[in-house]
């Protein structure tokens, strides 16, 4: 029976032990092998002699057993850091030394790892410890400049066994600041001026010939989802005191800023074009991009503004017709820029003129609206047409509602070709010689595209003009030039919308001498786009000016988007040449029975 | 008191003579409506069928092309007396037809420079134009050409202005533009003010190689007369006058007896094809703004 139990207890042992001695140090495994022995003998031991024997003759020492070195280091998570300012940092470490009464060594230290100009090892503290505890440590934070993209500040402790110097544990603990931190205000201020660039003036202009903006009730200077600050009237001079910051971006915008009224005409706007100061670069249209900056110190940012007057158009020997009915009081309005002798763009700023080589006396062109016309200089003069000056300009203001209205001609109403008209299958021959004059075609918006795939200079089979219907053209893209190489005129009938690209134009037309990039009249069903160069969908203000001979006609709008800027403003933004060669071209049209789809012809019946 | 009973004979016979002629009275009353009526019915029918057949002359004339029809008319394009004569059907149809159309062609708006063939007068439309063509035919007119205008308008309170634009010039590549603007009302907009614009209205001197005069007007409709003042020049015509008769009856065209003649003509103008107004501008958008 005893046997059986003491089977029992060593099946056990052997049950818990092994995977104690499997798992235990060298030290361990002996305990462990000798209390083995004890256990799988037990009635030995408890009857055995050897016992009494031992106690009877000198026992050998048996010192007591000493338990295992161990230690435990714990930093807390790492952690952000905002002081701009170098200064010390503490952090804490939570220190556990196993057994309790036993002791190790502590050893500290710190390392600015970052920014890498910064780099400094700190010196090194040890410290005996016993038990648990927490050590402070310090450490020297190196601040934070407005340049510094990463500041790091690195603690490591170590605990060792004092007889052998072997780490029983370690941790690390970093302090970071980067652009995306979000730190509290500590003392930042931006503070700048803002000032406009007069004609000629760059950004390098010294702060002492700065012009401050017009000033505006309400104009402001923001830091983009902060406070804001009055702009002064006297020096246009802001300050914004502790504003939330932030990072990685930091908008500053100037709002509500307006450019002379009188000078430069509602029209007008401010774009911001410099930025200079501490940091900072130009965002437009009226926002500056400083980047990330730090919780504290002071920033200059300087704004500079140039106003982007609305570009102006030119029109050449025709007239103008806006039949606007949800714009009476501007149906055709427009800022001219002030007569200047010494322009760059050879004949008086006007809006239009009815001839630029007229042999007999000059004449004018008529301008009827729905709504009012209003077309000023920045002095407020009207400059409607050449003759103002003589007060012999023709406009027709608010003239009746419906009236002058787009014909009821079945193929002009519709933008289909007529009956008759050939359609055109070799797109790309179609522009180079062998298309026959004073015919009608049509084509499809691909055909048109691959016939003007890259600059065209058409020409055709005879003297006179075509006239081509592009057939469900949807918004139709013009981005290449389109231009007569003889004396043959074309007449597009766009059946959708067309879009003058961005592309097309001339930096310095000459009216002497102008080279339109198209020549052709372009009547469009959906309406007309002369499309400017854009940044975020806002016009830039960099526009060349596009040329056209001919005329635009449409049953819709007539979108005039370019914009030269205020140092090109001289030049018009859009200049239209009545091409008066296409009526005559298209009278003879229809003598011969080709149907153009575009003529009236009256027919009055008498019965007797 | 005594009757003679032979007195009474006659009586009856007179009664019934009355009644006969009354008879006969109302007999004869409704034969003359009935025949009156078939002849109404006739003439109708013939006056329908000459009309018809006048219209579809001019219908054969309408699709015909400008160059074919000045070519068929013998003379210059100043000459708007010389006729062009056809008839349509051109052919002896089936025995049916019986009636046909004899058309007259001629050139009309020449404008000479004595009455009364010196005229022009042409009504047109609020902002529709009036096209005034000088430069088809053979040549273009070299010289200054000198016009009388004058315009009337339906309504006083509500004048019209006239507003010119002229093409001119020799050389395709260098044409001008000239425009001008004329008012009767108060509507100034710069215009010229014409003081009596029906009667005496306003001179205006074409410049040199004139090729297309193009009258608007504006707000309300106009009569306008363009008298021609230029000696010695013949202004080339703008358009054809088309005298279409339909005939039933005639032997010459139809075969019937001249007895049973009807005739109905139609005389129908037509312009020389021109553009419409907006072919005017270089800048034209119906519903939007030219405002920056």
């Amino acid at each position: 029976m005893a046997n059986k139990v003491t089977m029992k207890k060593t099946l056990l042992a052997l049950l818990v032990i092994t995977p104690l001695f499997f798992f235990s140090s060298k030290q361990g495994r002996a305990g462990i092998l000798e209390s083995l022995i004890n256990l799988v003998s037990p009635s030995q031991n408890a009857s055995t002699p050897q016992i009494q024997q031992n106690a009877a003759q000198e026992p050998p020492v048996c010192k007591p057993r000493e338990p295992a070195l161990s230690g435990l280091l714990a930093f807390p998570n790492d952690q952000s850091f905002c002081s701009v300012t170098p200064t010390f940092a503490q952090a804490n470490v939570a220190y556990s030394v196993t057994p309790s009464d036993s002791f190790a060594i502590l050893k500290s230290s710190w390392k600015i790892v970052n920014p890498v100009s910064k780099a400094k090892n700190g010196a090194t503290t040890t410290k005996l410890v016993t038990g648990s505890g927490v050590e402070t440590l310090s450490g020297e934070w190196p601040g934070i400049d407005s340049s510094d993209t990463l500041v790091e500040l690195t603690f490591t402790s170590s605990l060792l066994n004092p007889d052998n110097g072997k780490i029983l544990a370690t941790d690390s603990f970093t302090y970071t600041w980067n652009p995306a931190t979000t730190c509290p205000p500590q003392g930042l201020e931006l503070s700048g001026k803002v000032w406009e660039l007069q004609k000629g003036q760059t950004c390098a202009t010294t702060s002492g010939s700065r012009t401050k903006i017009n000033p505006q009730p309400g104009d402001k200077v923001q830091k983009v989802g902060s406070i804001s600050s009055n702009i002064s009237d006297s020096d246009g001079s802001y300050k914004l005191t502790d504003p939330a910051i932030t990072n990685p971006s930091n908008q500053l915008c100037a709002t509500a800023l307006k450019p002379d009224l009188v000078k430069w005409g509602s029209s007008a706007f401010y774009k911001i074009k410099c930025v200079d100061g501490t940091v900072g670069t130009p965002l437009t249209p009226n926002c500056a991009n400083l980047g990330p900056l730090a919780p504290s110190g002071t920033y200059t940012v300087n704004l500079g503004f140039e106003v982007v007057a609305k570009g102006w158009t030119h029109v050449l020997m025709g007239d103008i017709y806006a039949g606007c009915p949800s714009c009476p009081s501007n149906a055709i309005s427009q800022l001219v820029p002030k007569k200047d002798p010494t322009s760059a763009y050879d004949t008086d700023v006007i809006y239009f003129l009815d001839s630029d080589t007229p042999t007999n006396s000059p004449s004018m062109g008529v301008a009827i609206a729905k709504g009012d016309i209003v077309v000023k200089d920045p002095d407020g003069n009207t400059r409607i047409s050449d003759g103002d000056s003589s007060n012999k300009n023709y406009n027709v203001k608010n003239y009746q509602e419906n009236k002058l209205i787009w014909p009821f001609v079945s193929s002009l109403n519709q933008f289909q070709p007529p009956v008759g008209a050939k359609e055109v299958t070799n797109c790309s021959n179609f522009f180079s010689g062998s298309t026959k004059t004073q015919q009608t075609y049509y084509m499809s918006k691909s055909c048109f595209g691959e016939a003007t795939a890259s600059n065209v200079k058409y020409k055709f089979d005879g003297s006179g003009a075509v006239v081509l219907y592009i057939i469900n053209a949807g918004s139709l893209n013009i981005k290449n030039e389109l231009v007569s190489q003889t004396n043959n005129r074309l007449i597009l009938m766009v059946d959708g919308e067309a879009v003058i690209d961005p592309g097309l134009g001339t930096q310095t037309p000459k009216l002497s001498n102008l080279s339109p990039q198209i020549d052709a009249t372009i009547l469009a069903k959906d309406g007309i786009l002369i499309d400017c160069d854009r940044e975020e969908g806002t016009c830039t203000g960099n526009d060349s000016t596009f040329v056209l001979q001919g005329a635009l006609l449409s049953k819709k709008d007539i979108v005039l988007n370019r914009l030269r800027g205020l140092d090109t403003n001289e030049f018009p933004s859009e200049i239209v040449k009545y091409a008066p060669e296409d009526l005559i071209y298209l009278n003879e049209f229809n003598k011969d029975g080709k149907i153009s789809g575009l003529h009236i012809q009256r027919v009055t019946w008498q019965t007797r | 008191m005594m009757t003679s009973a032979s007195n009474q004979k006659g009586q009856t016979l007179i009664f019934v003579i009355l009644i006969m002629t009354i008879a006969l009275a109302i007999g004869i009353s409704i034969s003359n409506r009935t025949v009156s009526t078939v002849k109404r019915t006739t003439n109708v029918d013939s006056s329908s069928r000459t009309l018809a057949a006048a219209e579809a002359g001019i219908e054969s004339v309408l699709t015909r092309t400008v160059t074919d029809l000045n070519s068929s008319i013998s003379g210059s394009a100043t000459d708007c007396t010389s006729a062009y004569t056809t008839t349509y059907p051109a052919t002896s149809g089936s025995a049916d037809i019986t009636t046909k159309a004899s058309i007259s062609i001629k050139r009309y708006g020449c404008l000479t420079t004595s009455a009364p063939n010196n005229k022009y007068v042409y009504d047109v439309e609020q902002d529709n134009v009036l096209e005034l063509k000088f430069d088809h035919g053979a040549s273009l007119i070299p010289n200054n050409i000198n016009l009388n205008i004058t315009w009337k308008y339906p309504n006083a309170a509500t004048a019209s202005s006239l507003y010119l634009m002229e093409i001119s010039g020799s050389n395709m590549n260098n044409l001008e533009v000239f425009r001008k603007g004329y008012r009767a009302g108060s509507q100034a907009n710069n215009f010229e003010l014409v003081l009596n614009p029906s009667s005496t209205g306003f001179n205006y001197q074409t410049r040199t190689h004139p090729r297309v005069l193009r009258i608007l007007s504006l707000y309300s409709p106009s009569t306008v007369t363009v008298t021609n003042n230029t000696a010695g020049v013949t202004l080339p015509y703008q358009g054809f006058e088309i005298t279409s008769t339909g005939i039933l009856g005639d032997s010459t065209l139809t075969g019937l007896g001249s007895k049973d003649l009807v005739r109905r003509s139609v005389v129908v103008k037509r312009s020389l094809p021109y553009l419409p107004a907006i072919f005017n501008f270089a800048l034209y958008s119906q519903n939007g703004s030219l405002s920056k």
